[in-house]
């Protein structure tokens, strides 16, 4: 009986120590393959374009900073400058965005008014039109008010965005009513309840949201190649997949692609590893709660 | 005065004032500028015929008529669905496996580990991931085809051309589902695990009596957004393939919208869009219906 039991415990022991390694071994390989086009980006902007044809992923046996250093002087500096644009664009938009639909949620989660449900089912209803809907008629609107090329047509039009609206409502839905109530009797109004208790207990919701609405814009690419066709006020996005060099329009310059894109995707990913869970809390800010 | 049932929910302010549609205000503003009104405009373009320029010319539903009997719509649709389902079966099972894992008692120290490497694609910019695996997938300068020892001409030849693009999209988008999935595993209590465990149930049997059925709803919600999200495809298959539009065999849905922008058939153009708009609906329908049925 008491050799049985060792025995299976035993065999249990065995079966969870090859079960648990098994488990490593899954997660191990599928982080590598997550990892490997990063590493591939990274290592092959620091290679010059001949070594790539024969060894394009492993680490530069010739390491050279000549891709950045031509990327950077790349048409008269015009890599920075849209590096710049993208930079500008996404704050300001991400910003005003939240403003906007902080007020708006602050005003659904706390007040009740006429037409309230009305203009709240059809905020909602239009978070299923997509927006490559609207390219079209917005294309013809703004070329006919020189809106075209600009800085603003790549701002003002996403400042409504219903999602973060949504957000921000059931974020605020949480927040007792009694601490505004008392704050009323208190005798402050309603734009300092909403600056001075609203925003601050909204911030960890805010920074989550801000990171996703930050991201969708500094990745867009669609929206800005049919609306922006001058140069000065194209985001990087829209630059990186045109790069030529000499001339040449048939011959990729790879290194200077994956010089470019490492500019592009290095600090994003140190504001990640920096703020991680705030990442991870906006991927779920919408799918599992809702 | 104050009833506490009534005002349940919102604070008890007065009925008649001014405020809430004062915060409302930009908000409203904005929408109605710039989503009410163009949608309304589409509406109207696709029912013309209008280069952009000079006067508008009403055909009634001819843009649809033509776009439906247009081999290179269907075209795109069909691709569309290919790159939609090939991606997205292996996407939903990778991140459930992951996360089942992840989430698993033995693991539990490792989490912090995973989590952010595997979402970390998820993290990098769409345009720079497609550049990245158009090097990757590159006839001489490729990865693949340097570690095969072969030269598949992935990026030209019609037969591969999908390939680069589907394992990109199942190289983005997993890492994001496993952090949607687990989030929801971790809503399973771990005395409900137990209770399975204790009543002699395997962790297979755990999986299809316990898990499965408890992360149901997100199952739904996860399916119906990536539907949407893979019908408005756009910037993979064009930057993979091609340096602005990828020629019509791998071309997405999308590039019926933006290459009619481009040639000036604005008409075309906002049907196409519209045309988007039902195929997305028709697709969340059917779902929803799939899983009620399942029920």
């Amino acid at each position: 009986m008491v050799t049985a039991r060792t025995a299976s415990s035993e065999a249990g022991r065995v079966h969870k120590i090859v079960s648990r390694t098994g488990m490593h071994l899954f997660l191990i390989v599928a982080s590598l393959v997550a990892i490997a086009p990063v590493f591939i980006m990274v290592s092959g902007s620091l290679k010059p374009i001949t070594e790539l044809f024969v060894n394009s992923w492993g680490l530069p046996r010739e390491f050279t900073l000549n891709n950045y250093e031509r990327l950077l002087n790349y048409n008269s500096g015009m890599i920075l400058h849209s590096f710049l644009n993208s930079v500008f664009i996404s704050t300001v938009t991400t910003v005003l965005q939240l403003t906007v639909a902080s007020m708006a949620g602050f005003a659904f989660s706390k007040y009740q008014f006429r037409g309230k449900n009305f203009l709240f089912m059809m905020f909602l209803l239009t978070m299923m039109v997509p927006g490559e809907l609207l390219l079209t008629p917005q294309f013809i609107i703004f070329s006919n008010i020189g809106w075209l090329n600009s800085y603003e047509v790549q701002i003002i039009p996403a400042i409504a965005n219903t999602f973060a609206m949504f957000m921000c409502r059931q974020f605020m839905d949480s927040i007792p009513n009694e601490m505004l109530e008392a704050a009323r009797v208190d005798g402050a109004g309603h734009w300092r309840i909403y600056t001075q208790m609203i925003l601050p207990t909204s911030v960890p919701t805010l920074g989550a949201l801000g990171i996703l609405q930050f991201l969708s814009k500094w990745n867009d690419y669609l929206y800005p190649r049919i609306m922006i066709t001058k140069v000065n006020y194209k985001p990087i996005m829209v630059i990186l997949p045109t790069l030529t060099e000499g001339g040449d329009t048939s011959g990729t310059p790879y290194d200077l692609i994956l010089a470019g894109c490492t500019l592009v995707v290095i600090p994003m990913m140190f504001v990640f590893f920096c703020l991680q869970n705030k990442f991870l809390d906006s991927v779920t800010l919408g799918s599992v709660k809702g | 005065m104050a009833k506490p049932k009534a005002a349940r929910g919102a604070a008890r302010y007065p009925k008649r004032q001014i405020a809430p549609y004062l915060f409302i205000f930009p908000f409203l503003l904005s929408f109605l500028a710039f989503f009410l009104v163009p949608v309304v405009y589409s509406v109207v373009i696709s029912l013309m015929k209008y280069k952009g320029y000079g006067t508008m010319k009403y055909v009634g539903f001819d843009n649809y008529r033509r776009l439906f009997t247009y081999n290179a719509m269907w075209t795109s649709l069909l691709n569309t669905l290919e790159y939609f389902i090939l991606a997205m079966i292996p996407v939903m099972i990778l991140a459930f496996l992951l996360a089942v894992v992840v989430r698993s008692h033995a693991l539990t120290r490792w989490q912090k580990v995973y989590k952010p490497l595997l979402f970390m694609p998820q993290v990098c910019a769409v345009v720079a991931s497609s550049l990245v695996f158009k090097v990757i997938f590159g006839t001489n300068v490729g990865a693949i085809n340097q570690i095969l020892g072969t030269s598949f001409n992935f990026l030209g030849d019609t037969k591969l051309m999908k390939l680069p693009v589907i394992c990109m999209l199942i190289w983005r988008n997993t890492g994001w589902y496993f952090i949607i999935f687990l989030s929801g595993l971790t809503t399973i209590s771990d005395d409900l695990l137990d209770a399975a465990k204790i009543d002699g149930a395997t962790s297979v049997q755990t999986m299809f009596h316990v898990t499965i059925p408890v992360m149901k709803p997100i199952f739904k919600l996860t399916f119906i957004t990536y539907a949407i999200g893979a019908f408005k495809l756009y910037t993979e298959p064009n930057l993979i393939l091609s340096k602005e539009e990828a020629p019509l065999s791998v071309a997405p849905f999308v590039n019926m919208i933006t290459t009619n922008i481009n040639g000036g058939s604005l008409g075309m153009a906002s049907a196409a869009g519209w045309i988007l708009v039902l195929f997305i609906l028709a697709l969340t329908v059917m779902q929803m219906r799939m899983f009620k049925e399942g029920e």
